[in-house]
């Protein structure tokens, strides 16, 4: 029977193999030993989920993909060993002091004075919040 | 005072303004009015989150990080009318069909027959998963 091969160079999930050979499909693998190596794999694939939620064109996809997401997410923190107890703590302290994002403000520009707390975060974060300098010096 | 101008460019928490004034900035913005605006900025500020969670150096980092992805993450879901029920529904039945991540696989290369719903799969999305290893023709 005519095969064909297909790059894949990913995380598999843990049925994929006996699922795959269920259809005489032939798929190279190796297990992760590291924990580098594994964490580098669901990096990867989390911004692979993340792309494919972007690129969803119906409600019922975008609820899969979101399934998805979590899933990868869920290996994250186990293997970062950070409990979703943790996250939600830290989730409601910040919304009680810093409000969430109802209200829908967009940020433009800041005028801060030198010496600031934005002033600092932004020198210290150039590529995200850069100066603006005027094109024109005048004396 | 001396003060410098930055660029800013991002959607911000609901409490920022009033906070930045307090500390003497002067802040412009505007409020998104249109949902697909508010879309743009959710999407944009969800791949920047995500970004500080992998720029993260220690664990209560990470933490914060993952804490501020959650809350983006709940109001993109709300703007488009999705339940985490829904989600959660959709992950465990994958869950159970093609199981988690905890056995490490790396998945390298598939060959599989013309006629399968895999080559289906792989051929639509070639770009993805574009092979290289195809020259035996």
């Amino acid at each position: 029977m005519t095969k064909k091969k297909f790059l894949l160079d990913k995380l598999g999930r843990d049925k994929a193999i006996e699922l795959f050979k269920n259809d005489n499909c032939d798929i190279k693998f190796h297990v992760i030993e590291s924990n580098e190596e594994y964490l580098e794999a669901i990096t990867k694939k989390i911004f692979e989920e993340l792309e494919e939620v972007l690129a969803c064109t119906s409600q019922a996809q975008l609820i899969e993909e979101l399934g998805d997401l979590d899933e990868i997410l869920d290996a994250l923190k186990k293997l970062t060993k950070i409990d979703q107890a943790a996250i939600n703590e830290s989730r409601k302290n910040k919304r009680e002091k810093k409000g969430g994002f109802e209200k829908r403000i967009y940020l433009h520009y800041a005028d801060a004075p030198e010496g600031s707390w934005m002033y600092n975060y932004c020198l210290e974060n150039p590529e995200k919040y850069p100066e603006i300098v005027d094109e024109i010096e005048l004396p | 005072m001396k003060k410098a101008r930055f660029e800013l460019e991002t959607l911000s928490r609901d409490n920022f303004i009033e906070q930045s004034q307090k500390n003497g900035c002067d802040v412009t913005y505007h409020t998104l009015e249109d949902d697909e605006e508010f879309l743009d900025a959710l999407t944009q500020k969800i791949v920047e989150e995500l970004e500080q969670v992998f720029d993260a150096n220690t664990k209560e980092e990470v933490i914060e990080e993952l804490a501020d992805l959650d809350e983006i993450l709940i109001t993109f879901k709300s703007l488009v009318g999705i339940e985490q029920k829904d989600i959660d529904t959709a992950r465990l039945k994958k869950l159970a069909e093609l199981g988690g991540f905890k056995k490490r696989i790396y998945a390298e290369h598939i060959e599989t027959p013309v006629n399968s719903k895999e080559y289906q799969y792989y051929s639509e999305k070639v770009d993805q998963y574009e092979n290289p290893l195809n020259d035996d023709e």
